[in-house]
């Protein structure tokens, strides 16, 4: 899909804000709420000076008025530099020929990126693979639609790992990783739980492909792109038994990396890309994070 | 080559085209389909089941018929014929002492016989001879003994296996006159055993008025107190002549006396039969009963004494020999222990009378030289065609093939296995 294939996407998202989960750690200005508490003029409230403050932030008129000293502490904005980690193994690239389910992980990754964008957040990507591409965290114009050139010259192949590259992600304050799972998953999520613990906001998003959830009803022999030991037959006497191990997986999945402190969403290759998007960030009024 | 068991064979052949229909539909893998999440599907065999029209896995298939057919073929017992004469006979010659003319039994015989049938000579004793050795047991006197016609057919039975293997049907040939004297309680059944049909060419018998041992006069030399003599003018029979009777072969004489004479041992060499049963004997002590070849007579009866001889014409209720016989000459001296109470109508009676008929029956014990009746006759003869060579081996009987095709089924299944693991490999 070429960039301007996204543009009915991002049409559809123009507009919409993606406000973070908790205060960022970024200092530069920006629409999101700092931990930083600095020099704005939004106020918050007042603080008794303590040694140590720095004298310049004393409200001066409060103290000729009181003869008290006090800190005019107000809140500071800032960006989310926000880094999408996006999954380009082997078994992203499902159903053959379509590839639906990479393609709806490309414009979930495009439309996200355009929202942070939007919020002036710098943005960057990292498509790990054989040939590991990246696109650092960038706020200028135009960085969406390098983006999506970016992953549109991606063909997913091989099984790297994403949790290197989540263990890399220093400068990100939002953390997007867009995956199916079905790599190193435990490692993945421990990956995770260490940014999380750094106070970065990782938001996972489980991609699977509705041919996966409902597989066809004629007899196959289903084989694993990413292990060539997993070869077995799929037929009537099986597939319920599948349906319902892979279900049994996924609730495992949404329960561990929800205990993790990431935002878990899962999405499903056939859901339109904009309402997803809202899914993930929390805009959609009929919607509700699963 | 045929096969013992041909619904065996059968089941075999239709067993390889129940294979084959099985490969019609044959459990062909399905068409591969790249799934990342197939580690969820459950393990399975790595096969399901997919029709074709054409028959899949043809070597596994030529392997499992092979192997198949291999192993119905011996267990249904395959034997090789080679070049054979398409019907052999097995010629049962009865030359017993109730045939008449010992001649004539050999000429029907050997009217009867060619090349490669099979002889078996009914004399005292049954067994298989060639046709030499029947025309010199026709030039012997007549055996003392009945001959068995069940014994006949039982040695008749194992030559049956050997010519089978070289003939399609074997025929069963009865030479006799087929009295009474012969049969016994088990010939009718061992005949039934025979799976075909008989030809019975029956030859003339000896008088019956000759050997009836329950009309023929009997000589005695008694004291004319004598109970016995009692007991023989009862039935008729006293009154043979004492001296004109001992070149009869026919001749029976009963000496009570405690010795016999050089004359009484010259009727027994005549072929003449002597009853040496003496009056007086110190009984040891006393029985309750005695038996004979057809009667019992119950009594208290003061035991001498017991005889010692070969063959037991009368024993008492407890095993031991109350009267044998042994021959002498051509014909037999018998020795009977036997007294009698001096007081009492022991000798009048009836079951006692009887066990003096059988006591005074013709060298060889009491001969039947009743001919056989027509039920008895139809059932020797039988029904239906003569017997097919492969009802009469048996299925333990030595099969060297069985080995071989046993050998070449393993062997096609050991391929088999090796061949469909090196797929499954692949």
């Amino acid at each position: 899909m070429a960039a301007a294939g996204y543009g009915a996407l991002l049409d559809a998202l123009r507009g919409l804000s993606w406000p973070a989960r908790r205060a960022s750690r970024g200092a530069t200005s920006g629409t999101h709420a700092s931990r930083l508490r600095g020099t704005s003029a939004e106020f918050t409230e007042y603080r008794a000076y303590r040694q140590g403050d720095d004298p310049r932030r004393l409200d001066w008129k409060l103290l000729a008025r009181t003869d008290k000293a006090f800190l005019r502490i107000t809140n500071e904005r800032a960006v989310m530099p926000t880094l999408f980690v996006l999954d380009a193994s082997a078994s992203m690239a499902f159903p053959q020929p379509t590839l639906e389910k990479w393609q709806q992980a490309c414009r979930l990754t495009v439309g996200l990126a355009a929202v942070a964008h939007g919020a002036a957040d710098p943005v960057g990507i990292i498509v790990p693979g054989p040939v590991r591409r990246a696109l650092p965290l960038r706020a200028r114009g135009g960085v969406v639609g390098e983006i999506a050139r970016l992953v549109d010259g991606v063909t997913p192949a091989g099984d790297a790992s994403l949790a290197l590259v989540v263990r890399q992600a220093a400068r990100a304050a939002r953390l997007v990783v867009v995956t199916d799972l079905l790599g190193d998953a435990p490692g993945l999520l421990r990956a995770v739980r260490e940014q999380v613990t750094r106070g970065v906001d990782c938001v996972l998003l489980h991609v699977v492909a509705r041919a996966e959830l409902e597989p066809p009803t004629a007899a196959v022999m289903a084989e694993d792109p990413e292990r060539a030991d997993v070869r077995r037959a799929l037929v009537g006497a099986t597939r319920d038994g599948y349906r319902a191990a892979f279900d049994a997986w996924r609730g495992e999945q949404a329960r561990d990396w929800r205990r993790s402190g990431a935002r878990y969403v899962d999405v499903t290759d056939d859901e339109p890309a904009d309402r997803a998007v809202r899914r993930v960030i929390g805009n959609a009024r009929d919607e509700e994070d699963t | 080559m045929s096969v013992l068991l041909p619904w065996l064979a059968a089941a075999g052949v239709l067993g390889a085209l129940a294979m084959a229909a099985l490969h019609l539909l044959a459990r062909n893998e399905p068409p591969r389909w790249l799934l990342p999440t197939a580690r969820f599907v459950p393990e399975s065999r790595e096969r399901a089941p997919s029709r074709a029209l054409h028959l899949s896995d043809k070597r596994l298939l030529a392997l499992r018929v092979v192997a198949l057919l291999a192993v119905a073929l011996a267990a249904a017992g395959p034997w090789w014929h080679g070049a054979r004469a398409v019907r052999a006979q097995l010629i049962v010659a009865d030359l017993s002492r109730t045939v008449a003319d010992r001649a004539a039994v050999a000429a029907a015989v050997r009217a009867a016989w060619r090349t490669g049938d099979a002889i078996v000579l009914l004399d005292r004793s049954a067994r298989e001879v060639t046709l030499a050795q029947l025309d010199s047991a026709v030039v012997r006197p007549p055996a003392v003994r009945a001959g068995r016609l069940s014994a006949a057919l039982l040695v008749a039975r194992e030559a049956a296996r050997r010519l089978a293997r070289d003939a399609d049907t074997v025929a069963l040939v009865l030479v006799s006159p087929l009295t009474s004297d012969v049969m016994d309680d088990a010939t009718l059944a061992i005949r039934a055993r025979w799976p075909g049909a008989a030809r019975v060419e029956r030859v003339g018998m000896v008088s019956g008025a000759v050997l009836d041992a329950d009309t023929t006069r009997v000589t005695l030399r008694a004291e004319s107190s004598d109970p016995i003599r009692a007991s023989l003018a009862l039935d008729g029979r006293l009154g043979g002549r004492s001296d004109g009777g001992t070149t009869a072969r026919s001749s029976i004489r009963l000496v009570r006396a405690a010795t016999l004479t050089s004359g009484d041992s010259a009727v027994a060499r005549a072929g003449g039969t002597v009853v040496h049963w003496p009056e007086q004997l110190a009984a040891r002590d006393t029985v309750g009963a005695v038996r004979s070849a057809r009667a019992v007579f119950v009594a208290t009866l003061p035991r001498p004494v017991s005889p010692e001889g070969a063959l037991v014409v009368a024993h008492w209720v407890d095993g031991r020999a109350a009267a044998v016989e042994a021959p002498l000459g051509q014909g037999c001296v018998r020795r009977v222990a036997l007294s009698l109470a001096p007081a009492g109508d022991a000798a009048l009676r009836a079951s006692f009378r009887a066990i003096v008929r059988d006591l005074l029956a013709p060298c060889g014990g009491v001969r039947d030289v009743r001919a056989v009746d027509d039920a008895t006759l139809r059932a020797l003869a039988g029904t239906g065609p003569a017997a097919a060579s492969a009802a009469l081996v048996t299925p333990t009987a030595d099969l060297p093939f069985v080995r071989w095709l046993l050998a070449l089924a393993a062997i096609a299944l050991a391929v088999e296995w090796w061949l469909r693991t090196r797929q499954e490999r692949t």
